[in-house]
């Protein structure tokens, strides 16, 4: 089986990689071993924001506002809606060291030209009322919706395909093999496949994908656990962003969205009692409705962290054509149209206007 | 013209005296209510089908399995929504609501308690207070092993030995027929080992932590419980089998009408048809009759000219045939019309009136056009069969076997019952679809091996108790499987879905969502409910996951043996977040 470009990975990342090359006329074959979201991107809240974080590189930080602006302008071209809930994210501090910590990432958004307020006191229950009167300190900035991911993930890949591209589900890569710096074939659970490009979107797999390469990519999968409440009348439309990681999201189906910590235990993806336990003592104490809900499902993902947490974008040093696009950690769903379309253009143009350095794959051998 | 139509209150007073009347109102109003009553049957007692509206279409629901799965039912109680009519009792003072689209959570209600932390050990525990978990708890304490059944119904017994609340007064135990009195020898053998068996009713195992380590909800708290066996005596729920309207109140399963009939002594309505297949639907309208029941026709979807085929195997068990033929006679002789091979095509109708059209269909199920009838009346109950409640044992991690008899996983187990896990025991109907006799030796053989793995006896002591146990039940089963062919559920039973029905009754998913996902996708389960929402509800995919995989298999050439589980993700069902807010 041939085509002018492979990708590996059925996931948020890898769908929007199809969708960009799509739009530039290149028909691509995606090869998912499971089906479509079945990695960290099917386990996840899918907030599309620009900042929040203080100390975000500028590279990043450019990729964000680019991939903010890209989701909603391609939804359009997606056959169902993406449930883009655009209220704006309030993060919130539960006492005077967290609100410490909170002014540097209020600095920097309004830094950006962000629409953003500062809250103390009674002045927080008035503007989200689902909040608790524990609440210390605020802030709340309009730079943030989120989406349904799967639905994501889907018009991406529904997008590509209606332009001429192709899916195979149940593949899974075996080997990926090179000669003379080219890419000779992708040996598979279903055969052998050639291709002139192989873009690796494996997420928290895409080691194991590139092991037979001895291309050592330093990305591991970080445990999030989940909690998913039943739907109930009152709403908030602000993502609630906490210390520690923690957020709240309700999806345009009412339900809340508890999320989350990252723990480093390998590909183990079992529920402990003891993180649901302290997630939902933090939520109850901030949000006193969390309380009288019921969860619906306690789930877990891997999310796929490099070692620097910065995501991991581009060719391998030795194949230009094998390209990486992984590593997105717990913001896969963000990066993905800015990360898809950089992709797209290195294919397309042979150079993209991204600045790409801070991503490249050879980063970590330059450290050694 | 009967006196039962004219009724406005559907309780049954025969045979029993209720607990004492309550105050309570239903949306401001007060409505007539007993002590021990459930809420469902509150709201049932006085007529009241609609209980909510659902928040996707506005389409009114009612109860539907009244054993706390579907939740068809929710209703607020003094200011809590989403509250489970059919398996909560009724308490003096409390005002109900009728839901109306998504609850309302009222913050000025009390704040739940924090859960308490409880951490308990048992060498063993059954989960499930059936004839199985029963049998199982006897079995193993009369060998020394100190044994806790936990049951997340109000009462121990299960689905066939239903009992009523301890509210209630028992003056004629004959009028309560013959399950009854079955289950209250069960129940005193129970009882005389009281000091070995312990049972919590009211409490739900919702997951499983560090692979072996029950999470149980019971009263508020949570209790953390290790044991050194475990036996799985979930039991089973109703075969879906969707048809247009099957969502509409006044529409249950056969299992749920037993359960109003039975443990309420309430009727689920008054002119009744019953649609399915299978001896279960024979024993609801003797029951239905008891009650003082209008039952119009009784819908068997095979013909009863395959039983020939399989009389050899029948003829082994000599009363449960003649039990079978004397619910035929009976019924005949009430007049009721009794129809083979005939299905449930569609279920239409507004206010309180249904109309249950039928169709005729082949060996294979298939509809022969130019056979349709229709019926009118005010309740129709849906019994295609059983399915075993596997959520446990999936949590457990143990292997499941796709079972082609009862079209079902089944949790894989060996002779004495033990699945592929070390000390996890499985028996009865969660085990595959068997009927009471067999839950009961099964449970027994359990019970003896778990008591073994547990140190209380050894090995031999174990066979030498449990041989009688296993000579009886190989004839059983083969008489069950006689039955099974008999009874077989055909692909062809699922063609009236149309695009248009509800198939994921809690998020009101339709078909031609769930084919419209098969088709952009694969045939994994996992996938088709991200893409379509089907599963993503309160009851945890329980009652769409069956349609999807009889759609696959049917419509998509999906083998049924290769469609892989979707995967059980704690809780088991809905548990309150307020549990896991108290301290280790």
């Amino acid at each position: 089986m041939n085509a002018d470009v492979i990708i590996v990975g059925g996931g948020v990342i890898g769908t929007a990689c199809a969708y960009f090359l799509s739009r530039r006329g290149v028909k691509v074959l995606v090869l998912e071993r499971d089906h479509l979201g079945a990695g960290a991107s099917g386990t996840t809240a899918a907030i599309i924001g620009i900042s929040g974080t203080s100390g975000t590189p500028e590279t990043l930080r450019r990729l964000s506002i680019e991939s903010f602006n890209l989701i909603l302008d391609i939804e359009q071209d997606f056959n169902q809606p993406l449930e883009v809930i655009r209220n704006g994210a309030l993060h919130v501090a539960m006492n005077s060291q967290e609100a410490l910590e909170l002014k540097p990432a209020y600095d920097e958004v309004r830094e950006m030209g962000i629409d953003a307020q500062w809250m103390v006191g009674a002045d927080i229950l008035r503007f989200e009322p689902l909040l608790g009167s524990a609440a210390h300190t605020a802030f709340y900035h309009s730079a943030s919706y989120h989406v349904n991911p799967f639905r994501l993930y889907e018009g991406y890949l529904e997008a590509a395909l209606r332009r001429g591209s192709r899916v195979q589900y149940g593949v899974q890569v075996r080997e990926i093999k090179l000669k003379n710096n080219r890419i000779d074939r992708i040996v598979t659970t279903n055969g052998e496949y050639r291709a002139d490009w192989v873009i690796v979107a494996g997420g928290a797999w895409t080691p194991e994908i590139l092991s037979s390469l001895a291309i050592e990519i330093p990305i591991v999968p970080a445990r999030g656990q989940v909690i998913l409440t039943e739907a109930c009348s009152q709403r908030t439309h602000h993502l609630l962003v906490f210390a520690d990681h923690l957020y709240i999201k309700q999806t345009a189906s009412g339900n809340f969205y508890l999320g989350s910590h990252t723990e480093f235990v390998g590909f183990e993806n079992r529920i402990t009692l003891e993180k649901i336990a302290n997630f939902t003592r933090a939520f109850t104490r901030a949000v006193p409705l969390i309380a009288r809900l019921r969860a619906l499902r306690f789930f877990a993902g891997f999310r796929p962290i490099s070692e620097d947490n910065l995501p991991i974008i581009g060719p391998v040093p030795e194949c230009p054509k094998l390209i990486i696009a992984s590593g997105h950690g717990r913001t896969g769903m963000r990066y993905s149209a800015a990360t898809g379309k950089a992709v797209s253009e290195l294919i397309v143009d042979g150079t993209t206007e991204h600045p790409l350095d801070a991503f490249a794959v050879d980063r970590f051998a330059e450290k050694l | 013209m009967s006196e039962t139509k004219e009724m406005k209150d559907y309780r049954v007073e025969s045979g029993i005296k209720r607990g004492k009347e309550i105050p309570i109102t239903v949306n401001g109003k007060p409505v007539r209510a007993f002590e021990g009553e459930t809420i469902g049957a509150v709201l049932a007692a006085a007529g009241i089908r609609e209980l909510r509206r659902d928040p996707q279409h506005n389409d009114p629901r009612g109860l539907y399995c009244c054993m706390g799965s579907c939740h068809g039912c929710l209703v607020t109680v003094d200011g809590r929504p989403n509250v489970r009519a059919c398996v909560t009792s009724v308490q003096t003072g409390q005002n109900i609501e009728l839901q109306d689209g998504l609850g309302h959570f009222d913050m000025d209600s009390p704040t739940p308690v924090p859960g308490r932390w409880v951490r308990e050990e048992v060498p063993v525990a059954i989960i499930g207070g059936g004839p199985a978990g029963l049998s199982a708890a006897i079995a193993a304490a009369k060998m020394g092993a100190q044994v806790l059944v936990i049951d997340e119904n109000l009462l121990a017994g299960g689905q066939i030995y239903r009992q009523l609340p301890s509210s209630y007064r028992v003056m004629d135990s004959l009028v309560l027929g013959v399950d009854y009195a079955d289950g209250q020898a069960l129940l005193q053998k129970v009882d005389s080992l009281s000091d070995r068996i312990t049972i919590w009713t009211d409490a739900l195992v919702w997951s499983v932590f560090d692979s072996k380590q029950l999470a149980v909800a019971r009263g508020g708290d949570l209790v953390l419980l290790d044991a050194r066996a475990i036996i799985a005596a979930t039991g089973a729920y109703e075969r879906p089998v969707p048809v247009p309207g099957w969502t509409l109140p006044g529409v249950m399963t056969a299992g749920g009408a037993q359960v109003l009939l039975k443990s309420q002594r309430i009727r689920p309505g008054n002119r009744v048809l019953l649609a399915g297949t299978g001896p279960l639907q024979l024993v609801v309208a003797n029951q239905m009759l008891d009650a003082g029941m209008d039952v119009v026709a009784l819908v068997e979807s095979a013909s009863t000219l395959s039983a020939w085929r399989y009389l050899p195997d029948l003829i082994r068990q000599p009363g449960l045939i003649k039990q079978g033929l004397d619910y035929i006679l009976r019924l005949k002789k009430a007049g009721i019309q009794m129809m083979q091979s005939y299905v449930l095509q569609a279920i239409e109708g507004d206010q309180g009136t249904r109309r249950a059209v039928l169709d005729k269909v082949d060996a294979q199920c298939r509809s022969i056009p130019g056979y349709t009838k229709t019926f009118e009346v005010d309740t129709v109950c849906i019994g295609y069969g059983l399915i075993p409640s596997v959520w446990l044992t999936s949590m457990l991690g143990c292997r499941h076997v796709y079972d082609p008899m009862v079209d079902a996983w089944t949790p894989y187990f060996d002779e004495n019952m033990q699945t592929d896990q070390p000390g996890v025991f499985v028996a009865g109907d969660g085990a595959g679809i068997a009927g009471v006799l067999v839950a009961k030796r099964e449970g027994t053989i359990a019970g003896l091996y778990a008591a073994m793995h547990a140190g209380n006896i050894s090995a031999a002591q174990a066979r030498q108790a449990a041989r009688i146990e296993r000579r009886q039940l190989n004839s059983l089963r083969k008489f069950r499987y006689a039955l099974d062919r008999m009874y077989r559920v055909h692909r062809d039973l699922y063609a009236n879905i149309s695009d248009e029905t509800v198939v994921c009754r809690c998020e009101g998913i339709t078909a031609g969502e769930i084919r419209r996902a098969i088709d952009q996708g694969t045939l994994n389960l996992n996938d088709i409910k991200k893409r379509s929402r089907t599963g993503m509800g309160y009851c945890q995919g329980t009652n769409c996951m069956p349609v999807v995989a009889a759609i696959l298999t049917r419509e998509f050439g999906a083998k049924p043996e290769t469609i892989k589980m979707m995967t059980t993700r704690p809780p088991a069902r809905p548990v309150p977040l307020s549990l896991l807010m108290g301290d280790a």
